[in-house]
């Protein structure tokens, strides 16, 4: 039997909010795409669309080399 | 451009140096359009040994070789610590 859907299915937050430039300088914005470690997070789990995921990458290493967010949190 | 000054930096010696990039982009014939002073925040991570930094946003618009002298210059400034230059999305 198929598994239930446990969740339901997560739209793009970029899409929702019509965003079409993600801007490394909103760093409160990319902060909530960051798990504890400072990793990304993979879209199985934001639910982001493959271009707004690819743009919030950069973003977020954009920010990184500038110090606003981290590479790795200790 | 964002750029990263020193901490140490005093309010008058920032805004030197921040008239030094303003003239610097004109000087190469940049269309400076605007200046955003982040002023001193805390870094994600140490940058120079130093836990904080003073950014700046440089919005301007010049050719592929004016860039190049603007970076060549900007390295040379030590009370940057950091800068990037960026292509705007719009």
């Amino acid at each position: 039997m198929a598994k239930q859907t446990r969740q339901r299915k997560k739209v793009c937050a970029f899409c929702v909010d019509n965003i079409k430039d993600i801007d490394y300088k909103e760093v409160d914005k990319l902060r909530k795409f960051l798990s504890e470690r400072g990793k990304i997070l993979p879209r199985r789990i934001t639910g982001n669309c493959a271009k707004h995921q690819r743009q919030l990458t950069r973003a977020i290493k954009r920010a990184r080399i500038m110090a606003l967010l981290p590479f790795v949190v200790e | 451009m964002m750029v990263l000054f020193d901490p140490t930096l005093e309010d008058e010696t920032l805004k030197e140096e921040v008239s030094k990039v303003e003239d610097l982009i004109k000087r190469e014939e940049g269309a400076l359009e605007k200046v955003d002073l982040w002023g001193r925040r805390r870094l994600a991570y140490p940058v120079n040994k130093k836990r904080e930094g003073i950014y700046a946003v440089f919005y301007f618009q010049a050719g592929p070789e004016r860039l190049k002298e603007i970076d060549r210059v900007m390295k040379i400034n030590q009370k940057v610590m950091r800068f990037m230059i960026v292509k705007r999305e719009d």
